[in-house]
Protein backbone atom coordinates (compact mmCIF):
# COMPACT_ATOMS: atom_id res chain seq x y z
CA UNK A 1 0.00 0.00 0.00
CA UNK A 2 2.83 2.28 0.99
CA UNK A 3 4.58 1.43 -2.27
CA UNK A 4 1.50 2.17 -4.36
CA UNK A 5 1.09 5.50 -2.61
CA UNK A 6 4.69 6.43 -3.20
CA UNK A 7 4.45 5.36 -6.81
CA UNK A 8 1.35 7.46 -7.26
CA UNK A 9 3.01 10.56 -5.86
CA UNK A 10 6.11 10.09 -7.96
CA UNK A 11 4.06 9.66 -11.09
CA UNK A 12 2.03 12.75 -10.33
CA UNK A 13 5.15 14.83 -9.73
CA UNK A 14 6.81 13.49 -12.84
CA UNK A 15 3.83 14.10 -15.08
CA UNK A 16 3.75 17.68 -14.01
CA UNK A 17 7.33 18.36 -15.10
CA UNK A 18 8.42 15.79 -17.63
CA UNK A 19 7.18 13.42 -20.28
CA UNK A 20 7.62 9.67 -19.93
CA UNK A 21 10.67 9.53 -22.17
CA UNK A 22 12.56 12.50 -20.74
CA UNK A 23 15.86 11.77 -19.00
CA UNK A 24 16.81 13.58 -15.82
CA UNK A 25 20.45 14.23 -15.09
CA UNK A 26 20.68 14.04 -11.32
CA UNK A 27 23.12 15.04 -8.61
CA UNK A 28 23.36 14.90 -4.83
CA UNK A 29 20.95 17.16 -2.94
CA UNK A 30 23.93 19.07 -1.52
CA UNK A 31 25.43 19.79 -4.94
CA UNK A 32 25.56 23.59 -5.31
CA UNK A 33 25.45 23.45 -9.10
CA UNK A 34 21.69 23.01 -9.02
CA UNK A 35 21.53 26.82 -8.56
CA UNK A 36 23.51 27.58 -11.69
CA UNK A 37 22.69 24.53 -13.80
CA UNK A 38 24.85 22.82 -16.36
CA UNK A 39 24.79 22.58 -20.14
CA UNK A 40 24.63 19.43 -22.27
CA UNK A 41 28.15 20.03 -23.57
CA UNK A 42 29.68 19.79 -20.09
CA UNK A 43 27.62 16.69 -19.29
CA UNK A 44 29.02 15.09 -22.45
CA UNK A 45 32.60 16.06 -21.54
CA UNK A 46 32.21 14.65 -18.02
CA UNK A 47 30.78 11.38 -19.32
CA UNK A 48 33.54 11.00 -21.92
CA UNK A 49 36.21 11.55 -19.28
CA UNK A 50 37.40 14.81 -20.83
CA UNK A 51 36.23 17.13 -18.05
CA UNK A 52 36.17 16.16 -14.39
CA UNK A 53 34.58 19.13 -12.65
CA UNK A 54 31.18 20.76 -12.24
CA UNK A 55 30.88 24.45 -13.20
CA UNK A 56 31.69 25.47 -9.60
CA UNK A 57 34.97 23.59 -9.73
CA UNK A 58 33.98 20.68 -7.52
CA UNK A 59 34.88 17.17 -8.75
CA UNK A 60 32.29 15.39 -10.90
CA UNK A 61 32.09 11.60 -10.72
CA UNK A 62 29.81 10.15 -13.43
CA UNK A 63 27.73 7.01 -12.99
CA UNK A 64 26.29 5.02 -15.89
CA UNK A 65 23.32 2.72 -16.13
CA UNK A 66 24.14 -0.85 -17.16
CA UNK A 67 24.84 -1.83 -20.77
CA UNK A 68 21.64 -2.68 -22.62
CA UNK A 69 19.51 -0.29 -20.57
CA UNK A 70 17.31 1.72 -22.97
CA UNK A 71 17.77 4.93 -20.94
CA UNK A 72 21.54 4.52 -21.25
CA UNK A 73 21.20 4.15 -25.02
CA UNK A 74 19.04 7.27 -25.25
CA UNK A 75 21.51 9.17 -23.09
CA UNK A 76 24.36 7.99 -25.31
CA UNK A 77 22.51 9.02 -28.44
CA UNK A 78 21.28 12.43 -27.25
CA UNK A 79 24.13 13.64 -25.05
CA UNK A 80 27.21 11.69 -26.09
CA UNK A 81 26.31 11.50 -29.79
CA UNK A 82 27.40 7.87 -29.89
CA UNK A 83 25.68 4.53 -30.30
CA UNK A 84 26.64 1.71 -27.89
CA UNK A 85 29.33 0.35 -30.24
CA UNK A 86 30.90 3.75 -30.73
CA UNK A 87 30.90 4.35 -26.99
CA UNK A 88 32.45 0.95 -26.35
CA UNK A 89 35.15 1.65 -28.95
CA UNK A 90 35.77 5.08 -27.42
CA UNK A 91 36.34 3.67 -23.94
CA UNK A 92 38.36 0.73 -25.27
CA UNK A 93 41.01 3.23 -26.33
CA UNK A 94 41.34 4.55 -22.83
CA UNK A 95 40.99 1.23 -20.99
CA UNK A 96 43.62 -0.62 -22.99
CA UNK A 97 45.99 2.36 -22.85
CA UNK A 98 45.82 1.89 -19.10
CA UNK A 99 44.31 5.32 -18.63
CA UNK A 100 40.97 6.56 -17.41
CA UNK A 101 38.29 3.94 -16.78
CA UNK A 102 34.69 4.40 -17.98
CA UNK A 103 32.06 5.60 -15.50
CA UNK A 104 31.10 3.13 -12.80
CA UNK A 105 27.94 1.23 -13.71
CA UNK A 106 24.85 0.78 -11.59
CA UNK A 107 22.16 -1.75 -12.32
CA UNK A 108 18.95 0.31 -12.17
CA UNK A 109 17.39 3.72 -11.61
CA UNK A 110 16.98 2.85 -7.92
CA UNK A 111 20.66 1.95 -7.65
CA UNK A 112 21.54 5.16 -9.50
CA UNK A 113 19.57 7.29 -7.04
CA UNK A 114 21.16 5.47 -4.12
CA UNK A 115 24.66 6.00 -5.55
CA UNK A 116 24.02 9.70 -6.24
CA UNK A 117 22.44 10.24 -2.82
CA UNK A 118 25.51 8.70 -1.19
CA UNK A 119 28.18 10.59 -3.17
CA UNK A 120 28.49 14.39 -2.98
CA UNK A 121 30.42 14.46 -6.27
CA UNK A 122 28.17 12.11 -8.20
CA UNK A 123 26.34 12.84 -11.43
CA UNK A 124 23.91 10.30 -12.88
CA UNK A 125 20.90 10.04 -15.12
CA UNK A 126 17.60 8.20 -14.93
CA UNK A 127 14.24 8.26 -16.62
CA UNK A 128 12.58 11.47 -15.47
CA UNK A 129 9.57 9.67 -13.99
CA UNK A 130 11.89 7.82 -11.58
CA UNK A 131 13.07 11.06 -9.94
CA UNK A 132 12.22 11.37 -6.26
CA UNK A 133 13.17 13.56 -3.31
CA UNK A 134 16.47 11.77 -2.64
CA UNK A 135 18.22 13.43 -5.57
CA UNK A 136 18.27 16.81 -7.34
CA UNK A 137 17.67 17.30 -11.06
CA UNK A 138 20.47 19.26 -12.70
CA UNK A 139 19.37 19.02 -16.31
CA UNK A 140 16.49 17.48 -18.24
CA UNK A 141 17.00 15.87 -21.63
CA UNK A 142 13.72 16.28 -23.46
CA UNK A 143 12.37 13.45 -25.53
CA UNK B 1 55.90 -20.13 -40.13
CA UNK B 2 52.61 -20.71 -41.91
CA UNK B 3 51.91 -24.20 -40.63
CA UNK B 4 52.24 -23.30 -36.97
CA UNK B 5 49.70 -20.55 -37.25
CA UNK B 6 47.08 -22.78 -38.79
CA UNK B 7 46.73 -25.12 -35.84
CA UNK B 8 47.30 -22.92 -32.80
CA UNK B 9 44.32 -20.57 -33.09
CA UNK B 10 41.90 -23.48 -33.12
CA UNK B 11 42.76 -24.19 -29.53
CA UNK B 12 42.90 -20.57 -28.48
CA UNK B 13 39.78 -19.21 -30.09
CA UNK B 14 37.27 -21.23 -28.05
CA UNK B 15 39.04 -20.01 -24.90
CA UNK B 16 38.71 -16.47 -26.11
CA UNK B 17 35.05 -16.88 -26.91
CA UNK B 18 34.48 -18.47 -23.54
CA UNK B 19 36.08 -15.46 -21.89
CA UNK B 20 34.01 -13.20 -24.08
CA UNK B 21 30.85 -14.94 -23.02
CA UNK B 22 31.50 -14.12 -19.42
CA UNK B 23 31.55 -10.41 -20.20
CA UNK B 24 33.39 -7.81 -18.21
CA UNK B 25 33.99 -8.83 -14.65
CA UNK B 26 33.61 -5.86 -12.37
CA UNK B 27 33.53 -6.92 -8.80
CA UNK B 28 32.86 -4.74 -5.81
CA UNK B 29 36.41 -5.30 -4.66
CA UNK B 30 37.71 -3.05 -7.44
CA UNK B 31 38.89 -5.83 -9.73
CA UNK B 32 38.36 -5.18 -13.45
CA UNK B 33 39.02 -7.75 -16.15
CA UNK B 34 39.00 -6.66 -19.78
CA UNK B 35 40.20 -8.29 -22.95
CA UNK B 36 40.34 -8.02 -26.70
CA UNK B 37 40.60 -10.44 -29.60
CA UNK B 38 41.50 -9.93 -33.25
CA UNK B 39 41.17 -12.82 -35.71
CA UNK B 40 42.32 -11.96 -39.21
CA UNK B 41 42.87 -13.34 -42.69
CA UNK B 42 44.57 -11.76 -45.69
CA UNK B 43 45.60 -12.21 -49.28
CA UNK B 44 48.33 -10.19 -51.00
CA UNK B 45 48.16 -10.36 -54.79
CA UNK B 46 51.68 -9.29 -55.75
CA UNK B 47 54.98 -11.09 -55.16
CA UNK B 48 57.27 -8.14 -55.71
CA UNK B 49 56.10 -5.88 -52.94
CA UNK B 50 56.50 -5.96 -49.21
CA UNK B 51 53.83 -4.55 -46.93
CA UNK B 52 55.09 -4.98 -43.39
CA UNK B 53 55.16 -8.79 -42.90
CA UNK B 54 52.30 -9.69 -45.23
CA UNK B 55 53.34 -12.43 -47.63
CA UNK B 56 51.99 -13.00 -51.11
CA UNK B 57 50.81 -16.39 -52.32
CA UNK B 58 48.03 -18.39 -50.71
CA UNK B 59 45.47 -16.64 -48.46
CA UNK B 60 46.69 -16.63 -44.87
CA UNK B 61 44.52 -17.22 -41.83
CA UNK B 62 45.15 -16.35 -38.19
CA UNK B 63 48.75 -15.20 -38.22
CA UNK B 64 48.98 -11.51 -39.11
CA UNK B 65 46.22 -9.39 -37.52
CA UNK B 66 45.47 -12.16 -35.04
CA UNK B 67 46.03 -11.64 -31.36
CA UNK B 68 44.52 -11.79 -27.91
CA UNK B 69 44.91 -9.48 -24.97
CA UNK B 70 43.83 -9.85 -21.38
CA UNK B 71 43.97 -6.94 -18.94
CA UNK B 72 43.44 -7.05 -15.22
CA UNK B 73 43.40 -4.02 -12.97
CA UNK B 74 42.89 -3.92 -9.24
CA UNK B 75 42.20 -0.94 -7.05
CA UNK B 76 44.66 -1.09 -4.20
CA UNK B 77 43.31 1.99 -2.48
CA UNK B 78 41.02 4.87 -3.40
CA UNK B 79 43.83 6.55 -5.34
CA UNK B 80 46.09 3.65 -6.33
CA UNK B 81 45.61 0.76 -8.72
CA UNK B 82 47.69 -1.93 -10.40
CA UNK B 83 47.23 -3.04 -14.04
CA UNK B 84 48.66 -5.93 -16.05
CA UNK B 85 48.01 -6.55 -19.75
CA UNK B 86 49.13 -9.78 -21.41
CA UNK B 87 49.09 -10.19 -25.18
CA UNK B 88 49.71 -13.10 -27.56
CA UNK B 89 50.16 -12.55 -31.30
CA UNK B 90 49.63 -15.06 -34.09
CA UNK B 91 52.75 -13.91 -35.90
CA UNK B 92 54.78 -14.67 -32.73
CA UNK B 93 53.27 -18.15 -32.34
CA UNK B 94 51.07 -16.78 -29.55
CA UNK B 95 53.98 -16.31 -27.18
CA UNK B 96 52.59 -14.39 -24.21
CA UNK B 97 54.11 -10.97 -23.63
CA UNK B 98 53.55 -8.44 -20.89
CA UNK B 99 52.46 -5.30 -22.72
CA UNK B 100 51.50 -3.29 -19.65
CA UNK B 101 52.41 -3.77 -15.98
CA UNK B 102 52.14 -0.64 -13.92
CA UNK B 103 51.00 1.01 -10.73
CA UNK B 104 48.85 4.09 -11.16
CA UNK B 105 48.49 6.67 -8.42
CA UNK B 106 46.14 9.65 -8.60
CA UNK B 107 48.05 12.60 -7.15
CA UNK B 108 44.76 14.52 -7.25
CA UNK B 109 41.53 14.46 -9.22
CA UNK B 110 43.23 15.59 -12.43
CA UNK B 111 46.75 14.16 -12.19
CA UNK B 112 47.83 10.52 -12.49
CA UNK B 113 51.31 9.13 -11.99
CA UNK B 114 52.03 5.73 -13.52
CA UNK B 115 55.19 3.65 -13.25
CA UNK B 116 56.16 0.24 -14.53
CA UNK B 117 55.85 -1.11 -18.08
CA UNK B 118 53.95 1.28 -20.31
CA UNK B 119 53.32 1.74 -24.01
CA UNK B 120 55.24 4.45 -25.82
CA UNK B 121 52.82 7.18 -26.90
CA UNK B 122 54.49 7.70 -30.29
CA UNK B 123 51.46 8.59 -32.38
CA UNK B 124 47.67 8.91 -32.12
CA UNK B 125 46.86 5.16 -32.11
CA UNK B 126 50.10 3.89 -30.53
CA UNK B 127 48.85 3.26 -27.01
CA UNK B 128 45.92 1.08 -28.19
CA UNK B 129 47.40 -0.10 -31.47
CA UNK B 130 46.60 -3.77 -30.81
CA UNK B 131 42.93 -3.18 -30.02
CA UNK B 132 41.32 -3.42 -33.43
CA UNK B 133 37.82 -2.89 -32.08
CA UNK B 134 38.82 0.62 -30.98
CA UNK B 135 39.13 1.98 -34.53
CA UNK B 136 37.71 1.46 -38.02
CA UNK B 137 40.68 -0.17 -39.78
CA UNK B 138 41.78 -3.74 -39.22
CA UNK B 139 45.09 -2.14 -38.28
CA UNK B 140 46.45 1.40 -38.72
CA UNK B 141 48.65 1.76 -41.78
CA UNK B 142 52.23 0.53 -41.52
CA UNK B 143 53.27 3.67 -43.39
CA UNK B 144 53.03 5.49 -40.08
CA UNK B 145 52.76 2.69 -37.52
CA UNK B 146 55.52 0.32 -38.60
CA UNK B 147 57.67 0.95 -35.52
CA UNK B 148 59.12 -2.40 -34.37
CA UNK B 149 58.77 -1.81 -30.62
CA UNK B 150 55.99 -0.44 -28.49
CA UNK B 151 56.77 -0.60 -24.75
CA UNK B 152 59.24 0.81 -22.26
CA UNK B 153 59.89 0.61 -18.54
CA UNK B 154 59.58 3.91 -16.78
CA UNK B 155 57.05 6.41 -15.58
CA UNK B 156 54.66 8.99 -16.90
CA UNK B 157 52.54 11.72 -15.47
CA UNK B 158 49.20 12.63 -17.00
CA UNK B 159 47.57 15.96 -16.18
CA UNK B 160 44.03 16.68 -17.36
CA UNK B 161 42.77 20.23 -17.54
CA UNK B 162 39.77 22.18 -18.74
CA UNK B 163 39.59 25.76 -19.87
CA UNK B 164 36.24 27.20 -20.84
CA UNK B 165 34.95 24.78 -23.49
CA UNK B 166 38.41 23.24 -24.08
CA UNK B 167 39.59 20.07 -22.41
CA UNK B 168 43.13 18.88 -22.56
CA UNK B 169 45.64 16.37 -21.36
CA UNK B 170 49.42 16.61 -21.02
CA UNK B 171 51.44 13.43 -20.73
CA UNK B 172 55.16 13.43 -19.88
CA UNK B 173 57.03 10.14 -19.99
CA UNK B 174 60.54 8.94 -19.21
CA UNK B 175 62.17 5.53 -19.10
CA UNK B 176 64.22 2.98 -20.98
CA UNK B 177 63.86 -0.21 -22.95
CA UNK B 178 66.43 -2.97 -22.72
CA UNK B 179 65.00 -5.74 -24.87
CA UNK B 180 65.37 -7.43 -28.20
CA UNK B 181 64.07 -5.60 -31.29
CA UNK B 182 62.98 -7.49 -34.39
CA UNK B 183 63.86 -5.68 -37.63
CA UNK B 184 63.27 -7.26 -41.04
CA UNK B 185 62.35 -10.49 -39.19
CA UNK B 186 65.77 -10.56 -37.51
CA UNK B 187 66.44 -10.08 -33.82
CA UNK B 188 68.85 -7.49 -32.41
CA UNK B 189 69.81 -6.93 -28.81
CA UNK B 190 69.08 -3.31 -28.09
CA UNK B 191 69.16 -0.60 -25.47
CA UNK B 192 66.93 2.42 -25.77
CA UNK B 193 68.10 4.76 -23.05
CA UNK B 194 66.65 8.08 -21.92
CA UNK B 195 63.34 7.43 -23.60
CA UNK B 196 61.63 10.75 -23.00
CA UNK B 197 58.62 12.43 -24.46
CA UNK B 198 55.78 14.88 -24.15
CA UNK B 199 52.27 14.64 -25.58
CA UNK B 200 49.52 17.23 -25.65
CA UNK B 201 45.91 16.39 -26.44
CA UNK B 202 43.27 19.09 -26.86
CA UNK B 203 39.53 18.58 -27.34
CA UNK B 204 36.80 21.04 -28.22
CA UNK B 205 33.40 19.81 -29.29
CA UNK B 206 33.86 17.39 -32.17
CA UNK B 207 37.46 18.43 -32.74
CA UNK B 208 40.64 16.95 -31.31
CA UNK B 209 44.30 17.88 -31.70
CA UNK B 210 47.34 15.86 -30.69
CA UNK B 211 50.97 16.95 -30.74
CA UNK B 212 53.75 14.77 -29.43
CA UNK B 213 57.45 14.15 -29.45
CA UNK B 214 59.56 11.22 -28.22
CA UNK B 215 63.29 10.72 -28.27
CA UNK B 216 65.77 8.07 -27.22
CA UNK B 217 69.43 7.09 -27.35
CA UNK B 218 69.43 3.90 -29.42
CA UNK B 219 72.04 1.15 -29.27
CA UNK B 220 71.79 -2.05 -31.34
CA UNK B 221 74.22 -4.96 -31.32
CA UNK B 222 74.82 -4.64 -35.07
CA UNK B 223 78.44 -4.72 -36.30
CA UNK B 224 80.45 -4.69 -39.49
CA UNK B 225 81.72 -8.15 -40.39
CA UNK B 226 85.51 -8.29 -39.83
CA UNK B 227 86.12 -11.17 -42.27
CA UNK B 228 84.34 -9.36 -45.09
CA UNK B 229 86.30 -6.17 -44.46
CA UNK B 230 89.51 -8.16 -44.41
CA UNK B 231 88.65 -9.93 -47.69
CA UNK B 232 88.17 -6.57 -49.38
CA UNK B 233 91.21 -4.91 -47.82
CA UNK B 234 93.49 -7.77 -48.83
CA UNK B 235 92.03 -7.83 -52.32
CA UNK B 236 90.75 -11.37 -51.91
CA UNK B 237 87.28 -10.26 -53.01
CA UNK B 238 85.76 -7.24 -54.65
CA UNK B 239 83.46 -5.22 -52.34
CA UNK B 240 80.36 -6.32 -54.26
CA UNK B 241 81.32 -9.99 -54.15
CA UNK B 242 82.28 -9.83 -50.47
CA UNK B 243 78.97 -8.19 -49.53
CA UNK B 244 77.01 -10.63 -51.67
CA UNK B 245 78.73 -13.53 -49.93
CA UNK B 246 78.04 -11.98 -46.53
CA UNK B 247 74.34 -11.57 -47.28
CA UNK B 248 74.17 -15.10 -48.72
CA UNK B 249 75.73 -16.47 -45.53
CA UNK B 250 72.59 -15.40 -43.63
CA UNK B 251 74.07 -12.33 -41.98
CA UNK B 252 71.50 -9.95 -40.55
CA UNK B 253 70.43 -7.12 -42.83
CA UNK B 254 71.73 -4.31 -40.61
CA UNK B 255 75.06 -6.09 -40.11
CA UNK B 256 75.38 -6.29 -43.90
CA UNK B 257 74.43 -2.61 -44.19
CA UNK B 258 76.97 -1.64 -41.53
CA UNK B 259 79.68 -3.63 -43.34
CA UNK B 260 78.77 -1.92 -46.62
CA UNK B 261 78.82 1.46 -44.89
CA UNK B 262 82.25 0.77 -43.41
CA UNK B 263 83.59 0.01 -46.89
CA UNK B 264 81.86 3.02 -48.47
CA UNK B 265 83.02 5.48 -45.80
CA UNK B 266 86.66 4.37 -45.85
CA UNK B 267 88.74 7.48 -46.39
CA UNK B 268 85.84 9.82 -45.63
CA UNK B 269 85.51 12.19 -42.68
CA UNK B 270 85.51 10.60 -39.22
CA UNK B 271 82.08 12.13 -38.62
CA UNK B 272 80.71 10.32 -41.68
CA UNK B 273 82.29 7.03 -40.65
CA UNK B 274 80.87 7.27 -37.14
CA UNK B 275 77.38 8.03 -38.41
CA UNK B 276 76.93 4.49 -39.72
CA UNK B 277 76.47 2.51 -36.56
CA UNK B 278 73.88 2.17 -33.81
CA UNK B 279 76.08 3.05 -30.84
CA UNK B 280 74.08 5.41 -28.65
CA UNK B 281 72.52 7.20 -31.61
CA UNK B 282 69.60 9.52 -31.05
CA UNK B 283 66.18 8.82 -32.60
CA UNK B 284 63.32 11.32 -32.50
CA UNK B 285 59.64 10.79 -33.23
CA UNK B 286 57.31 13.70 -33.94
CA UNK B 287 53.53 13.56 -34.26
CA UNK B 288 50.75 15.96 -35.17
CA UNK B 289 47.19 14.72 -35.54
CA UNK B 290 43.84 16.37 -35.91
CA UNK B 291 40.52 14.57 -35.54
CA UNK B 292 36.89 15.41 -36.08
CA UNK B 293 33.96 13.17 -35.17
CA UNK B 294 30.30 14.15 -35.08
CA UNK B 295 29.03 10.60 -34.54
CA UNK B 296 28.10 10.01 -38.20
CA UNK B 297 31.14 11.38 -40.00
CA UNK B 298 34.66 11.16 -38.68
CA UNK B 299 38.02 12.30 -40.01
CA UNK B 300 41.64 12.07 -38.97
CA UNK B 301 44.77 13.54 -40.51
CA UNK B 302 48.05 12.62 -38.94
CA UNK B 303 51.73 13.07 -39.65
CA UNK B 304 54.48 10.93 -38.16
CA UNK B 305 58.08 12.02 -38.62
CA UNK B 306 61.11 9.98 -37.52
CA UNK B 307 64.66 11.32 -37.51
CA UNK B 308 67.64 9.06 -36.87
CA UNK B 309 71.14 10.28 -36.07
CA UNK B 310 72.43 6.94 -37.33
CA UNK B 311 72.93 6.89 -41.09
CA UNK B 312 71.96 3.21 -41.15
CA UNK B 313 68.32 4.12 -40.66
CA UNK B 314 66.89 6.72 -42.98
CA UNK B 315 64.75 9.59 -41.73
CA UNK B 316 61.11 9.15 -42.62
CA UNK B 317 58.08 11.37 -43.12
CA UNK B 318 54.69 9.65 -43.15
CA UNK B 319 51.17 10.97 -43.08
CA UNK B 320 47.66 9.71 -43.44
CA UNK B 321 44.19 11.13 -43.97
CA UNK B 322 41.08 9.06 -43.37
CA UNK B 323 37.36 9.75 -43.72
CA UNK B 324 34.59 7.53 -42.37
CA UNK B 325 30.80 7.62 -42.61
CA UNK B 326 28.57 5.61 -40.33
CA UNK B 327 25.24 4.14 -41.49
CA UNK B 328 23.83 2.70 -38.27
CA UNK B 329 25.86 -0.50 -37.64
CA UNK B 330 27.84 -0.12 -40.86
CA UNK B 331 30.81 2.22 -41.25
CA UNK B 332 32.51 2.83 -44.59
CA UNK B 333 35.96 4.40 -44.58
CA UNK B 334 38.68 5.42 -46.97
CA UNK B 335 42.29 6.33 -46.25
CA UNK B 336 45.28 7.72 -48.08
CA UNK B 337 48.68 7.20 -46.51
CA UNK B 338 52.25 7.71 -47.61
CA UNK B 339 55.72 7.04 -46.26
CA UNK B 340 58.76 8.81 -47.67
CA UNK B 341 62.34 8.24 -46.61
CA UNK B 342 64.56 11.29 -46.53
CA UNK B 343 68.28 10.87 -47.11
CA UNK B 344 70.65 13.03 -45.08
CA UNK B 345 72.48 15.86 -46.79
CA UNK B 346 76.19 15.90 -47.61
CA UNK B 347 78.54 12.96 -47.42
CA UNK B 348 76.25 10.86 -45.20
CA UNK B 349 73.42 11.22 -47.70
CA UNK B 350 75.73 10.22 -50.55
CA UNK B 351 76.64 7.02 -48.70
CA UNK B 352 72.96 6.33 -47.95
CA UNK B 353 72.16 6.81 -51.62
CA UNK B 354 74.96 4.42 -52.65
CA UNK B 355 73.60 1.89 -50.15
CA UNK B 356 70.14 2.14 -51.75
CA UNK B 357 68.40 2.72 -48.45
CA UNK B 358 65.61 4.90 -49.76
CA UNK B 359 61.99 3.79 -49.89
CA UNK B 360 58.87 5.72 -50.88
CA UNK B 361 55.38 4.39 -51.05
CA UNK B 362 51.74 5.31 -50.83
CA UNK B 363 48.54 3.37 -50.08
CA UNK B 364 44.87 3.86 -50.70
CA UNK B 365 42.54 1.87 -48.47
CA UNK B 366 38.82 1.25 -48.75
CA UNK B 367 37.18 -0.61 -45.91
CA UNK B 368 34.03 -1.36 -43.98
CA UNK B 369 33.29 -2.07 -40.37
CA UNK B 370 30.08 -3.79 -39.36
CA UNK B 371 29.20 -3.83 -35.67
CA UNK B 372 27.69 -7.25 -35.04
CA UNK B 373 26.90 -6.22 -31.49
CA UNK B 374 28.05 -3.73 -28.88
CA UNK B 375 31.46 -5.38 -28.55
CA UNK B 376 32.10 -7.24 -31.82
CA UNK B 377 33.01 -5.85 -35.23
CA UNK B 378 33.49 -7.57 -38.56
CA UNK B 379 35.77 -5.74 -40.96
CA UNK B 380 36.74 -5.98 -44.63
CA UNK B 381 39.50 -3.94 -46.21
CA UNK B 382 41.36 -3.57 -49.49
CA UNK B 383 44.61 -1.58 -49.59
CA UNK B 384 46.25 -0.74 -52.88
CA UNK B 385 49.92 -0.22 -52.17
CA UNK B 386 52.21 1.58 -54.59
CA UNK B 387 55.94 1.26 -54.02
CA UNK B 388 57.39 4.22 -55.88
CA UNK B 389 60.88 3.46 -54.64
CA UNK B 390 62.08 0.34 -52.87
CA UNK B 391 65.71 0.14 -51.72
CA UNK B 392 66.58 3.02 -54.00
CA UNK B 393 65.01 1.45 -57.09
CA UNK B 394 61.56 1.69 -58.74
CA UNK B 395 59.13 -0.64 -56.97
CA UNK B 396 55.92 -2.48 -57.83
CA UNK B 397 52.31 -2.17 -56.73
CA UNK B 398 49.78 -4.62 -55.39
CA UNK B 399 46.63 -4.98 -53.35
CA UNK B 400 46.26 -6.43 -49.88
CA UNK B 401 42.81 -7.85 -49.05
CA UNK B 402 41.98 -8.39 -45.41
CA UNK B 403 39.10 -9.61 -43.27
CA UNK B 404 38.93 -9.65 -39.48
CA UNK B 405 36.66 -10.23 -36.55
CA UNK B 406 37.60 -7.95 -33.67
CA UNK B 407 36.03 -7.78 -30.25
CA UNK B 408 36.51 -6.48 -26.74
CA UNK B 409 35.18 -7.86 -23.51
Amino acid sequence: MKFIKALGMTTLLSLSTASWADIAVIVNLKNNNTYTGIDADLIERIYLGKASQFPDGTPAVPYDLAKGDSVREQFGHKILNKNPSQLHAYWSRSIFSGKKQPPREVSSAEAMKAAVAADLNAIGYINAYAVDATVAVLYTIKD
Amino acid sequence: MRTRTLSTPKSLLPCALLLCGTGQVMADNGLNVYGFLNAGAYYLDENDITIESYESGEPQFFNRDTMMGLQISKEISERTSATVQLTAKGEEDFAVRTSLAFISHALNDSTDLRFGRLRIPFFYYSEFLDVGYAYNWIRPTGDAYGIPFSDYNGADIIKRFSFDSFDGQIQLNYGRRDKEIVLFNEAYESELNNFAGATLNLFMGDFGLRAGMQQTQMTLDSAADAQTLNDVLTGAKTPDAALYDLAASGARRIDVAQTAATLLTAGKKKETQEAFNFDDKKARYYNLATTWDNGDWSFIAETAIIRFDSGLYVDNVAWLASLAKRFDALTIHTTYSTSRDRLDSGEIGQVQSAMKLRGEDESITLGMRYDLDEATAFKLEASHHIEETNQGLPGASGTLYRAALQLVF
